[in-house]
């Protein structure tokens, strides 16, 4: 199928314009021969090492914690489902400016500034990745597979080995290498929370872009750690499907057991209850914050979101909101089309549509800083002055969440079956028709939680926007860091009140997604 | 079907919130003559002036002013230095005195002695000779202590950059990191004027064993371990500025007369902002008279009470709320810019090696 490839190009091309164009655009202007000789150093290895443990550790953390509430979820139903599945998944949207001072509130002293405080709230902040990317494959496994094991005498543990994890794989590893590439470049919970002497590579080129001043070094060091991540991420598209081998799912009428008719029912409660709890500690201690200034309770914030008479080195509330909802529209549209052209070329496409598929998850890996500072340089005056335009921030988003759409969307379009395109041809119809009744018609729920996911990277996207944003344009991340910067009590509180209304949004948001699912 | 409609009005939707929202952009102002000219001030998160100033200055120059902010001062002077020669914009404020070498070694600015240069306070003016930037405003970076800990326990608060390092005062101090973090970056430098290149290390050695406690930012200090202000924090001393007492009091609800925080006058580093017209602007002239403008006594006086720092216009007035919370040392502790840009690396440097590691 050599039309097939071609599809690749557009999401291609997307990258090349503004990730390669700027990236290589920062380089030629900063690197010179001394910036190398950051690579000669011990640095480069001693926070890459500590970059690379504490992403391991965070991503296995993250399987852990997430897995049984996983298949609470999937396999049980009760009342209040939906929403505990919201509220579980509004996490992941709130930026980690936010999720860094929630925990700041809630560890007890001795756990500050710690590796386990990074890797406890990487672990919080990802539980989303895996409740929805392997959710959604541990609901179409068919009940009849594990109950037939069971008859014929397998175990619990067995069933689980046997029937079920071997189905759920293709999603487990495609959940654990995008947690993995999350944590391996987290950089806002590794500051708020790791405190100064824990270093990882993308906060180290922060550091030394923006504190410092060393933006060769900088530049040096994105370069290696992309080359780097890039390599693992194309040996796990080459290799990955030799191992994990993807099977068709049929679509199934899921039947979930009601919680008290389970086996074991108050296991499943226990996890529910255990999830939430952990769930929602760090939302209330945003919710409290929100309702002190200083050392006492008070709903000045409240109040100041709501009167006309903002305070002064305040923020537009309102306006925060209706950017960012503006700008994840623009990043969603975006994302999406390319999202899926670039996965059915990676699929249908051979060898040049993995390229695509590699190509893709370029963003993941290069640090947004590196990307924001390269399209300053690129495209200044002498190229339509795009980076004093209201498009480059929904632009970088849509960068930004391009590989998880590609990420979402490849194991689906993989386990489409063939037969159902070809009988389809037989039938006559053409390969666009082909395309909307057999691909895009199975694929419509992956669709739909990537569009959910693009949306959650584009309103919590930090890096990127920081360096981007012009006035009248703030986005609710960039004006909660502001707020948070600032002198006075007030102002503080205010901050609080705002990641609360963004807490608040999002859980409703995924409520919204979630009955929309639950109506079709 | 139904699906594929509603898909088609979200990306209509999208495409018609976004021309909406592309319409109000950044400014791309004409070049013609006589036509009305925008100019774009860079700042960093902390300039935050009262709303209307420049209304004046618009009236009798007919030149608009667009303000946009970077997150921070050192991520403002690192796109002024990417850009120097085609900046984002034309006038630039807020670099100051610790970051004013890597600006000046990039090129950022093009020369120019503001009309107002006779009324500006002279030592700020003698930081720069060739007259790359104007200064706009001075402000002191110092320890704070929390009041009412040292009363209640009945202990003398310290009193110098001695004191601190005292086993009295062990694990009280809280600093932000001079690698990320200004006024961080200010204290270090303090140190380093009190005690030399040879003593400075084994100052923050001393420091260090003395349990001093290294974290992110200002606002980590100050919100976070610091006992004097809104934190639940336990350590009654905090690098912060000698405007903080006068802001606990303007920022207090309910009001307050008397600031819970008080100023140690000899830990205290003179950090000085200055604004330059930038290098390849279209519009020279009218960002000079910007400059003009920023240190005029009209915008001057403004700044105490909205951005908690000094006014370097000699005929300016400072609030009551200033003379009675904040104090202002005779003889702050100073660096020699130039000795800050040979220094400033290799100081980060020892600094990550000696309490990072």
């Amino acid at each position: 199928m050599g039309w097939a490839a071609l599809t690749g190009l557009p999401g291609v091309a997307w990258l090349a314009l503004f990730v390669g164009v700027p990236v290589v655009a920062l380089v030629v202007r900063v690197v010179d021969t001394d910036s190398l000789r950051v690579m000669r150093t011990s640095v480069p290895w001693r926070i890459g090492w500590f970059t690379l443990w504490q992403a391991v550790l965070s991503a296995v953390t993250t399987l852990v914690v997430a897995l049984p509430v996983t298949w609470v979820l999937a396999r049980h139903d009760f009342r209040m489902r939906r929403t505990v599945r919201a509220i579980v998944v509004s996490g992941f949207l709130l930026p980690s400016v936010v999720v860094g001072t929630a925990f700041v509130g809630l560890l007890p002293e001795g756990l500050q500034r710690t590796w386990i405080a990074i890797v406890v709230a990487h672990a919080w902040f990802n539980v989303a990745v895996v409740l929805r990317v392997v959710g959604a494959r541990w609901e179409r496994i068919d009940t009849g597979l594990t109950d037939a094991a069971a008859l014929l005498g397998a175990a619990p543990l067995r069933r689980m080995r046997t029937v079920t994890l071997p189905l759920l794989a293709p999603s487990l590893a495609a959940a654990t290498s995008v947690v993995f590439l999350f944590c391996f470049t987290s950089y806002g919970i590794v500051r708020l929370l790791g405190g100064p002497g824990r270093v990882t590579i993308e906060s180290d080129i922060a550091l030394r872009a923006l504190q410092i001043g060393d933006i060769g070094s900088a530049a040096v060091l994105a370069v290696a750690q992309a080359v780097f991540l890039v390599g693992v991420a194309a040996l796990s598209t080459t290799i990955g499907p030799r191992i994990v081998r993807g099977v068709a799912l049929p679509r199934i009428a899921v039947r979930r057991i009601r919680i008290g008719a389970a086996h074991r029912p108050w296991t499943a409660r226990t996890i529910v209850a255990s999830t939430l709890v952990v769930v929602c500690a760090p939302l209330v201690t945003l919710v409290v914050g929100s309702l002190r200034v200083g050392s006492a309770w008070s709903l000045a914030g409240w109040r100041s979101l709501f009167s006309g008479d903002p305070l002064r080195g305040s923020v537009d509330v309102i306006a925060a909101v209706s950017t960012s909802v503006r700008v994840a529209l623009v990043a969603l549209v975006i994302a999406l089309v390319l999202g899926a052209f670039t996965a059915f070329a990676a699929v249908h496409g051979g060898r040049r549509g993995r390229f695509a598929d590699t190509v893709a998850l370029v963003p993941l890996a290069i640090s947004p800083v590196t990307v924001g500072l390269g399209i300053i340089v690129a495209f200044g005056p002498n190229a339509g002055n795009l980076r004093a335009s209201w498009w480059i921030v929904p632009i970088a988003h849509s960068l930004v969440a391009l590989p998880l759409v590609v990420r979402l969307l490849v194991p689906v379009l993989r386990t489409v079956p063939s037969g159902l395109r070809d009988a389809a041809a037989t039938l006559g119809a053409s390969p666009w028709r082909r395309l909307r009744t057999v691909d895009v018609a199975l694929a419509r729920r992956a669709l739909a939680g990537a569009g959910g996911l693009v949306v959650a990277v584009s309103v919590g996207e930090f890096g990127a926007s920081s360096l981007l944003t012009r006035r009248g344009a703030e986005t609710i991340p960039v004006a909660i860091a502001r707020l948070m910067a600032r002198t006075g009590d007030v102002l503080r509180t205010q901050a609080f009140v705002l990641s609360t209304v963004l807490a608040v949004l999002c859980i409703a948001a995924m409520i919204l997604v979630e009955r929309g699912d639950a109506a079709r | 079907m139904m699906r594929i409609r509603l898909v088609t009005l979200a990306v209509g939707a999208a495409l018609v919130v976004a021309a909406c929202g592309g319409s109000d952009s950044a400014t791309n102002p004409a070049t013609g003559n006589g036509e009305p000219v925008t100019l774009t001030l860079l700042a960093h998160e902390s300039f935050t002036p009262s709303e209307g100033i420049f209304d004046e200055f618009t009236a009798s120059t007919g030149i608009s002013v667009d303000v946009v902010r970077s997150t921070d001062a050192g991520t403002l002077v690192t796109k002024a230095a990417l850009t120097a020669g085609a900046p984002e914009g034309d006038v630039l404020w807020g670099v100051d005195n610790t970051l004013l070498s890597r600006a000046l070694e990039a090129g950022v600015f093009e020369p120019y002695r503001s009309a107002t240069a006779e009324f500006l306070d002279v030592d700020a003016l003698a930081l720069v000779p060739n007259d790359e930037v104007t200064p706009v405003d001075t402000g002191d970076v110092c320890i704070n202590y929390d009041k009412a800990w040292y009363a209640d326990r009945n202990v003398a608060p310290p009193t110098s950059l001695d004191d601190l390092v005292d086993a009295r005062y062990r694990s009280q101090l809280v600093v932000p990191n001079p690698l990320t973090s200004s006024p961080g970056l200010a204290f270090l430098l303090a140190s380093i004027a009190k005690y030399g290149d040879d003593g400075w290390t084994a100052w923050w050695e001393k420091l260090r064993d003395n349990d001093v406690l290294v974290v992110e930012s200002w606002s980590d200090a100050y919100y976070g371990p610091f006992s004097g202000s809104s934190g639940k924090g336990d350590r009654p001393l905090v690098v912060s500025y000698a405007s903080s007492p006068p802001a606990e009091v303007v920022f207090a609800d309910p009001p307050r007369d008397d600031a819970p925080t008080a100023v140690i006058v000899d830990t205290c580093f003179r950090q000085v902002e200055f604004a330059g017209v930038l290098r390849g602007t279209k519009y020279p002239d009218q960002a000079k008279r910007l400059v003009d403008f920023l240190t005029s006594v009209a915008f001057q006086n403004d700044l105490p009470l909205t951005q908690f720092v000094y006014p370097v216009h000699r005929d300016a007035t400072l609030p009551d709320v200033f003379v009675r919370h904040s104090v202002r040392p005779d003889a702050p502790l100073t660096l020699d810019p130039a000795r800050i840009a040979a220094g400033r690396t290799q100081w980060l440097d020892t600094f990550s090696s000696v309490m990072l590691r």
